[in-house]
């Protein structure tokens, strides 16, 4: 390899340092009787670092362990976590097939004259209608509203169900059309009837 | 392959290489005297109990200096995992007791202080690649057999290395860089 002066300065600075490490290193004696000595305190066995190796194996030991615990401990519960039960829509189906006969049996004696073609829309239908204007909002709310809906469907009957917004319909005039004049009724009564209901 | 030498033949041997051990052991510490005579003793005591047999497969000294340099490596990642984890008192080799002789640290020259300052502030692989180069006056093949690496790399290594020496000495401050411009150019005016 052809020196340049860059690699002959560097090499005489290694040559300097060469010299003075030269001088102050040990001698090579002293160092194998110490080696030497250890060798045979330690008996030909490599006890070197045997305690802070056998410490370090065992804390790793643990430490798998423990992950190992914890895997087999908590994977399953966090596997096993509860979902949202989704009632299928066949569930509201049968609700609603078992609710509609009893509504119907249990139909109470008409105190109020509702008109024919209202009645005969189909229970069914209705429930949807209802769950479903409920379902679109997805609010606690209207979750709990839905649920007081049905019980009360359940209950009473889907023929006593009334909407929650049926009271903001009602008018002074209702009754006026609840009910149809006779033929043969007299036009006294009604005139008392109009009286009274003007004043 | 090579029948396993004697103790003694070893012993020969390794008195023989003693010094420049000690030299390569002080590079792969960091020129840190007390840990690289732990580290040579650590090897000796290697080559005793069997776990370091020389098998002819290579030049004395390059196996030795291969055993220094793991043994090393081995050490500072054990003393580095010790302070870090255990921070304990693991049974230690008993040092020999060590003193410098002040009349020898005032022999320091200045240069020389300069020069170990900006040799550790290269990286390892090249302050061992300069080493084995100059100190050793090992050939670059030699080099990459002993550090296990490609000639290429060794090539790469030591270009990067004098570079970087000759900005750090440019760099410090003193008559050294001024000293060191003159011998490069003689006609510059400083």
């Amino acid at each position: 390899m052809g020196l340049n002066g860059e690699d002959k300065r560097i090499r005489a600075l290694f040559c300097e340092l060469k010299h003075e490490e030269k001088r102050t290193s040990p001698l090579f004696a002293k160092t194998w009787n110490i080696a030497e000595a250890e060798f045979h305190r330690r008996g030909f066995s490599r006890l070197r670092f045997q305690p802070s190796s056998n410490l370090l194996r065992f804390a790793t030991a643990i430490l798998v362990v423990s992950l190992v615990l914890a895997a087999t401990v908590l994977l399953p519960r966090y596997l096993r976590l509860p979902r949202q039960p989704r009632q299928p829509k066949h569930d509201y189906a049968k609700q609603e097939a078992a609710a509609a006969p009893r509504a119907t049996s249990e139909e109470p004696p008409r105190s109020r004259k509702v008109p024919a073609n209202r009645e005969s829309a189909k229970p069914t239908d209705r429930l949807v209608a209802i769950r479903r204007s409920v379902r679109v909002k997805k609010s606690p709310v209207a979750s709990a509203q839905l649920a007081r809906t049905v019980n009360q469907i359940k209950q009473n009957g889907l023929s006593e169900w009334q909407s929650p917004t049926a009271k903001l319909l009602r008018s002074a005039g209702d009754e006026l059309l609840r009910f149809v004049p006779q033929m043969n009724e007299s036009a006294e009564e009604m005139k008392k009837f109009l009286s009274n209901d003007l004043n | 392959m090579a029948p396993l030498m004697e103790i003694s033949e070893v012993k020969a041997e390794l008195e023989k290489h003693h010094s420049s051990g000690f030299g390569w052991a002080l590079s792969c510490c960091g020129r840190d005297p007390s840990e690289a005579e732990e580290v040579l003793q650590l090897v000796y005591l290697k080559i005793l109990d069997g776990r370091a047999r020389y098998r002819g497969e290579s030049s004395f000294k390059t196996w030795l200096f291969a055993v220094i340099r793991k043994t090393a490596a081995s050490e500072r990642r054990k003393n580095f995992l010790r302070k870090l984890i255990l921070n304990a008192g693991a049974e230690r080799m008993p040092k020999a007791p060590r003193t410098e002789d002040p009349a020898l640290a005032l022999e320091r020259s200045e240069t020389h202080a300069r020069f170990r300052h900006a040799l550790a502030q290269l990286p390892a692989r090249q302050q061992q690649t300069l080493h084995l180069v100059f100190y050793e006056d090992l050939s670059l093949q030699e080099t990459a057999e002993l550090i296990g690496i490609s000639v290429g790399a060794v090539r790469k290594h030591y270009g990067r290395a004098k570079a970087s020496l000759r900005d750090l000495l440019l760099e410090s401050e003193g008559n050294y860089g001024i000293e060191w411009r003159r011998q490069k150019n003689p006609s510059v005016v400083l």
